[in-house]
């Protein structure tokens, strides 16, 4: 798999039985579909909040799906300013800017609920380690 | 060995073959006739007997010696060595020591998620079997030894032979018909926009119709014709299993999983379905005359219903005790056992299957990836990182830790290694160690974890570092642990003995 | 035609069926013999392989559990006497004796989770695993052919044949699976 912003080749990393693809050239991280699911449920989730697709007008440029390289959506992180490429079939594009962002917001103040549905949590603990365990 | 269903099978191919041919040559010149101009129908229909004709040759060349590389083809299947999976090559070999076989049959292995083999070749000597990557990750080995050994017997049965035609066949009248439907819509669609509609055009009106329903009526008539007939078979072939294998519950348990699986073949198609071990398409085409296989609930139970050995003989009695059908699956006089048959220990398996479908879906995707070229590294820090073989650096800087690691690019990698690598990974998280004392403590390299131990019954404990599962003994002396995972030490604090009796390992 | 003619005849006629029907029974008998020297000559292959296979395992399981030499010697002697057995009965106890050490073994490196997680122990085991099932399924093939064997020896009239020239019944493998028996009983909820 290609990165949808650099061309990058993928890595794909495995954390806590979650797998996601990372690039190592602009730090983007795409999550599948199917993995997502898989962290929702496990979060006891129904799906992550995002805003219906078409309602976001950005200017950012559009990406191509690193699957099957249609264009994907422009997406926003309800209650937030996170705006994500998503592919309706395939899953979700970070950039690595939009990462950090998350980062922050939900390591910020954890007392708020998980909005991302769990996924704040496993990327924190797969790019930062050393990091408190939570139980 | 059911020599009658050799020798039926054998017999059936033939006739297949005279059918089909008869078929397509009658079709193709209904078509031809419909098609062309009504001043020539009968020259036209000659041509289009002709093409027919050559293409039920060239098909029938096909299916007789190039099949195998076709089907496979088709399925993107890929040659498996003995590094790349030992345990899938020893099962295969066991079972063909068992069944006495001539020749090792060649191994291959599907990129698909979901579980599902399927075995090709017109004789034993010249076989394939093929296992789906999603098979592999999701049986453990009694099930996967039960699924090859069904093969073996489709092999044995040499029901693969008939299959392979009328898989071949079956593409071909399906290919013919599409072609005419497309042809026949093009031409529909410039008479209706060209509106020259010539008085001729009348007498090709009834041939339009008949060929028409000869297009739809045809392929239909090949499912039901070729699908009706192989359901025998999956019954005999569960029974050679359970004979070769001596352990109907392998197979038993392995098609339990199969059908509780939800992922579907994605690449498998329609003219390969019938191959499967298990329908693939088995949530379209329930049951009825387009079923190409038994309902899986029915094999399972006959399977489970041999209490009191595993021959040939037992199988049958199970089939009629549980299908409480009249008449028997084979004649007895085909019946060539001469002992009988004990059913053996389930065996005892180093890589214990996954326990998720979550897990085992990961699992398949590993295996596929390690037979494409896939470099796997394992970071102190706990994390897997997997890297596409056009991957184009030769050094790959940990996301999380940093920590710099060199890409070994050694061909397919040993697809048992990886294997057992992501088991260990996917230690449960509820068994994640928690310290009292400590409150979580600060991992880092070289850490000190604390674990209680209860001596005299058996635990489970994940490092917290890295997830590294482990499975302490009762009989565990030791104090402390370094997990392999990650080089962290574990230490175990005591607790008091709460007298070892329930679980106790000896012997 | 005599009435001694016709009788000669008839025992003459008599005569070849006889003839026909020994020389078929003992060339039946015969392939059964070499059929069943066969499937031992596949037997003692895999029994080979097993005893090949055993010290690379010990040797393995040395570098971590330097407690349990009592284990490892019982294997290790278990192994030394199955490899000099040389009759078919000897062979029986030896491997069954050597099956149940093994088990033993296997059983006491559970308490071993770094051996367990050993790349090359896994492969030794499957290695291992493979070896039992070949033999198993080999010795299935033999008793099979020894049952045949041993059914034309008894049975009338191909006894008469057998014991003409001096075939006697075969000896079955028998391979007691004892040492799943002594594996540890391990249930996770
Ligand atoms: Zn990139
Ligand atoms: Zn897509
Ligand atoms: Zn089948
Ligand atoms: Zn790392
Ligand atoms: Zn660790």
């Amino acid at each position: 798999m290609k990165c949808p912003q650099c061309s990058d080749i993928l890595l794909t990393l495995e954390f806590d039985r979650i797998e996601i693809d990372y690039c190592p050239g602009c730090r983007g991280v795409w999550l599948d579909a199917g993995e997502l699911g898989i962290l929702l449920e496990r979060d006891g989730k129904e799906a992550l909040l995002l805003s219906a697709p078409g309602s976001v007008r950005r200017k950012e440029k559009k990406r191509a799906c690193p699957i099957c390289s249609r264009g994907m959506e422009k997406v926003l992180m309800t209650g937030s300013d996170v705006l994500l490429d998503e592919c309706p079939s395939h899953g979700l594009w970070f950039d690595g800017g939009e990462l950090s962002k998350i980062l922050e917001a939900e390591c910020g103040d954890r007392g708020e609920e998980d909005r991302t549905g769990g996924l704040a949590r496993l990327l924190d603990e797969i790019f930062t380690p050393g990091k408190e365990e939570r139980t | 060995m059911f020599w009658s269903v050799i020798a039926a099978n054998k017999r059936k191919t033939v006739l297949l073959i005279v059918l089909m041919g008869f078929f397509l040559i009658s079709s193709g010149s209904m078509i031809g006739m419909a098609l062309a101009d009504a001043q020539h129908p009968y020259a036209a229909g000659l041509i289009g007997a002709a093409a027919a004709g050559a293409v039920w040759v060239v098909m029938l060349l096909v299916s007789l010696f190039a099949s195998d590389s076709v089907l496979l083809g088709l399925t993107h299947a890929r040659e498996v060595t003995r590094d790349m999976y030992p345990q899938l090559i020893n099962v295969v070999e066991e079972m063909v020591i068992a069944g006495s076989l001539p020749h090792m049959p060649r191994i291959f292995v599907v990129d698909d998620p979901s579980p599902n083999a399927f075995a090709v070749g017109k004789s034993p000597e010249k076989s394939c079997i093929c296992v789906t990557a999603g098979l592999l990750a999701l049986c453990d080995r009694d099930e996967l030894q039960g699924v090859v050994a069904h093969e073996i017997g489709h092999i044995m049965n040499r029901d693969v032979l008939y299959m392979t035609v009328a898989a071949t066949m079956l593409g071909s009248i399906l290919f013919i018909s599409d072609m005419f439907v497309r042809s026949f819509r093009y031409t529909s669609t410039t008479r209706l926009a060209s509106r020259s509609r010539r008085a001729g055009g009348g007498a090709a009106g009834p041939l339009l119709i008949v060929s028409l329903l000869l297009a739809i009526i045809g392929p239909i008539l090949a499912r039901v014709l070729y699908f009706s007939i192989s359901r025998r078979r999956e019954y005999l072939a569960d029974a050679t299993s359970a004979r070769l294998t001596r352990y109907p519950e392998g197979l038993a348990s392995a098609l339990e999983k199969i059908g509780q699986s939800p992922v579907m073949l994605s690449a498998a198609p329609s003219a390969v379905a019938p191959f499967y071990t298990v329908n693939p398409y088995r949530q379209h085409i329930s049951s009825g005359a387009f079923a190409t296989h038994p309902p899986l609930s029915e094999r399972i139970q006959i399977l489970r219903a041999m209490s009191h050995g595993a021959g040939y003989t037992d199988y049958l009695k199970a089939y009629a005790r549980v299908t409480r059908r009249r008449r028997a699956l084979l004649p007895p006089a085909d019946l060539t056992e001469r002992g009988k048959v004990d059913i053996r220990q389930a065996s005892r398996d180093g890589c214990s299957a996954p326990a998720t479908r979550a897990e085992s879906l990961r699992r398949a995707r590993d295996i596929i990836r390690a037979l494409n070229d896939f470099a796997f590294i394992t970071c102190a820090c706990g994390l897997r990182i997997k890297v596409a073989p056009e991957y184009p650096k030769d050094r790959i800087a940990c996301p999380r830790c940093s920590r710099v690691h060199s890409v070994q690019r050694s061909g397919a990698a040993a697809v048992g290694s990886v294997l057992s690598a992501s088991s260990a990974m996917g230690a449960p998280a509820a068994a994640r160690v928690v310290c009292p004392d400590q409150g979580g403590g600060h991992p880092s390299e070289r850490a000190v974890q604390e674990a209680r131990f209860v001596p005299g019954r058996w635990q489970k404990i994940a490092c917290e570092i890295c997830g590294h599962g482990y499975e302490i003994s009762p009989r565990f002396s030791g104090k402390r642990l370094v997990c392999s995972g990650c080089g962290a030490v574990i230490r175990f604090s005591r607790a008091a003995g709460q007298g070892g009796g329930s679980s106790d390992i000896s012997a | 035609m005599s009435a001694g003619t016709i009788v000669f005849i008839f025992l003459a006629v008599i005569a070849v069926a006889v003839l026909i029907y020994v020389v078929g029974a003992y060339n039946a008998l015969v392939i059964l013999r070499n059929q069943i020297k066969n499937a031992w000559s596949q037997i003692e292959v895999q029994l080979k392989r097993r005893h090949d296979l055993i010290p690379n395992l010990v040797e393995v399981a040395k570098g971590y559990m330097s407690h349990e030499r009592q284990t490892l010697e019982a294997v290790t002697q278990a192994r030394a006497k199955a490899a000099g057995a040389k009759s078919v009965s000897d062979i029986s106890r030896a491997e069954t004796a050597l099956s149940g050490a093994i088990g033993q073994f296997l059983a006491v490196v559970e308490n071993y989770p770094d051996l367990k997680a050993n790349q090359n122990f896994l492969a030794l085991q499957e290695e291992l695993t493979t070896t039992e099932n070949r033999i198993a399924f080999a010795r299935q093939a033999y008793n099979d052919q020894v049952l045949f064997l041993n059914n034309k020896v008894e049975m009338f009239p191909s006894n008469i044949v057998a014991g003409m020239f001096g075939f006697r019944k075969g000896q079955f493998f028998e391979l007691e699976e004892q040492s799943e028996r002594a594996a540890p009983r391990v249930s996770f909820g």
